[in-house]
């Protein structure tokens, strides 16, 4: 419990200063967010008045306080070019990301963590090769490209898949529960409608685990061979221990504990994946939101969608850092 | 005395990166009756611990069997298959292992160690259904758990019942080896197969070590191959030693024999190197190991022999016998007045 307290501390500590630097940069950057939001036609007086209005002629560190204090209520602001506010925004478009992102996110583990083991375990054989050439196109091809030849031969082509969205314009989403449609349509047994939310899923998430797959792939299997040279493999195997439980208990976790904390980073990847992914899919998420707000300077979105992508990058280290904790005792009790 | 495992004439090399075929063990015999102590002895290097990978059947993979036989009972265990194999390791034999830090799974306790041991031990494949069954069972776990307690205390280590549930890097190192031993032992083996398992701690703890291992198979009748380069420890504890050297046995014979009256110039050399409490200046042996692929025709010990002849780079002396039950791969063996 002391350890996952101090992981918290940690966590409130990182994104102080994210915040910090984030709001920093925005305000330094050149280009002024307000004569950008009004157009070239806009007079003095009402660029001044649009300043004043979003508490911009004010000193930065009541900006700041201002920003944290709206970040405690909820309150981010309004978007400089819709003028709606971006937490309504965020909440409509995060679910969307969240699903995309958890759904590739266990595809990349599902898939790359059994490959990483029989690679591993059927070293230099033809299986291993494969593996190896599929994880190492993985991690060489550029997910734009990828994504836009998946897009291309699976949907324009052939006709398998959806191109773009998430769910067809005429079919009704599920009840909002979780956000997720995958959850929310199982959640009132509609399988038909899963499978339609699945197909459109299904080639975004693939693009956006490639890389991912294949980086835990590749670690993986580098540690299982690391540690099936160790001196606890040769005593376990010399004293009868079944070598399946052996290899997918024994040696796994001992391995799976250094590819955890590359999966945490990861994260990083998969939101820089996701931007690019969820543009060339049209997946109403925060990808394709941020990418938007980018284009049109649009610096109070701008502003929120690095937040919420630092916060969830924080995150997700942070429970990584838990989960290592938990697989490792040596962390937990301390070297003594 | 029938021998309870034979090793006749074992050849064992690989081929390296240049696809030369280089043999590290090049012929070794020994045998092992039931309830006898056997040690080997000689440098890092000469092929010790490769003979126990062998026997055990867990050589690396690169590592083949050329030629020779590994015979337990009736059965050339060279011949078995993988299914057959793996159920004789823990119950024939067993190892306790040089490094006890690094050699239990740092990431489980102890008596999870024990229960996938225990539960499982000798088999090849644990499907999932097999894996949960004695998990789910209360008396099956309460039976696995006594049986640890029993082994650990078997092995005197102080308060079991809390030790089950602690983690290797809560152990010492003595302790870390005792749980070892009771690993190696729970199985009821034939034979255990000890490799130079005091090596890696302080000395009083490594002749505490040796003591509750000699105790341990005594009590059990157990056989044991205990492998080391301490000639004290071996002569200790060994009715019998094989003196090693370069992939080779150049000696073997009753402990006590073999070191009062050595018959090979190595096995004098490596007795005139063991560090006595008086003031005798103490001498090494000169040289260091040839190279595996360099040894050719003749005795691998000619470089180093200070008693080498021309015939010594002819022809491989072969393993012969020079009176007092005793054998020696040396062409001058009887001749020589050796001092340990």
């Amino acid at each position: 419990m002391r350890f996952i307290f101090r992981r918290m501390i940690e966590l409130a500590v990182v994104m102080f200063g994210l915040s910090v630097l984030i709001f920093v940069i925005s305000r330094v950057l050149p280009g002024d967010p307000v004569r950008f939001a009004l157009g070239p036609q806009a007079t003095e007086e009402q660029i001044a008045q649009l300043s004043r209005e979003m508490g911009l002629d004010q000193p930065l560190v009541v900006q700041y306080w201002r920003l944290i204090k709206g970040l405690f209520q909820g309150d981010l602001g309004v978007s400089l070019t819709t003028f709606r506010p971006i937490a309504g925004d965020l909440a409509t478009f995060l679910p969307a990301s969240l699903e995309l992102a958890l759904f590739s996110m266990s595809l990349a583990i599902l898939v790359g963590v059994p490959l990483g083991v029989m690679t591993a375990v059927h070293r230099n054989s033809s299986r291993d090769y494969i593996g190896r050439a599929v994880a190492f196109s993985g991690v060489a091809i550029p997910v734009f490209w990828f994504a836009l030849l998946v897009q291309a031969l699976l949907s324009f082509q052939w006709r398998i898949f959806p191109p773009l969205g998430r769910i067809d314009a005429d079919v009704r989403p599920p009840p909002h529960v979780t956000g997720s449609f995958l959850i929310d349509s199982l959640l009132v047994f509609d399988i038909g409608l899963f499978f339609h939310v699945l197909s459109f899923l299904i080639l975004p998430a693939v693009v956006l685990a490639a890389s991912p797959m294949a980086m835990i792939l590749r670690l993986l299997r580098a540690s299982m061979i690391d540690e099936m040279g160790k001196d606890y493999v040769l005593t376990a195997r010399a004293n009868g221990m079944p070598r399946n439980l052996l290899i997918h208990k024994y040696v796994l976790r001992n391995a799976f504990s250094a590819t955890l904390t590359i999966i945490g980073l990861l994260f990083g990847f998969f939101i820089g994946g996701a931007f690019i992914v969820e543009t060339v899919f049209s997946w109403p998420g925060i990808g394709r939101y941020g990418v938007r707000a980018l284009q049109f300077k649009d610096f109070n979105a701008i502003i929120a969608v690095t937040l919420l992508v630092g916060l969830a990058y924080a995150a997700a280290n942070t429970v990584v850092a838990v989960l290592y904790g938990w697989l490792d005792p040596r962390l937990r009790l301390g070297r003594r | 005395m029938s021998s309870l495992l034979a090793v006749d004439n074992l050849e064992i090399g690989y081929r390296d990166t240049d696809g030369v075929d280089v043999t590290l063990l090049r012929g070794i015999s020994l045998s092992v009756a039931r309830g006898e102590i056997i040690a080997l002895v000689g440098e890092s290097g000469c092929g010790k611990s490769v003979t126990a990978k062998a026997i055990l059947g867990v050589l690396p993979d690169n590592l083949k069997a050329h030629r020779g036989t590994i015979r337990y009972e009736d059965r050339n265990l060279l011949e078995l298959d993988e299914a057959a194999y793996q159920a004789m390791r823990g119950r024939a034999f067993t190892l306790v292992p040089q490094h006890p830090l690094s050699s239990l799974n740092p990431v489980f306790t102890v008596g999870e160690q024990f229960f996938d041991l225990i539960a499982f031990q000798g088999r090849t494949h644990v499907g999932i259904i097999d894996y949960w069954r004695p998990r789910l069972s209360a008396s099956r776990r309460r039976a696995i758990r006594t049986r640890t307690i029993d082994a650990l205390r078997e092995v005197s280590l102080p308060s079991p019942e809390e030790l089950v549930d602690r983690y290797p890097l809560q152990l010492s190192g003595g302790q870390s080896q005792r749980v070892l031993i009771a690993m190696a032992l729970v199985g009821d083996p034939q034979i255990v197969i000890a490799d130079e398992p005091g090596t890696a701690l302080d000395v009083t703890i490594e002749a505490q070590i040796n003591d509750l291992l000699l105790e341990r198979v005594q009590a059990r009748q157990t056989s044991m191959i205990y492998i080391t380069h301490d000639l004290g420890i071996a002569s200790q504890l060994a009715d019998r030693v094989y003196v090693m050297y370069a992939g080779r046995v150049v000696e073997e014979g009753p402990t006590a024999t073999v070191f009062a009256t050595p018959r090979h110039p190595y096995t004098a050399g490596l007795l005139r190197a063991v560090p006595k409490v008086t003031d005798e200046p103490f001498e090494g042996i000169p040289g260091t190991l040839p190279d595996p692929k360099a040894i050719g025709q003749g005795c691998a010990f000619r470089w180093r022999c200070p008693f080498a002849i021309n015939a010594c780079a002819e022809s491989v002396p072969p393993l012969s016998d020079v009176g007092d039950g005793r054998r020696a791969a040396c062409v001058r063996a009887t001749e020589l007045e050796l001092v340990a």
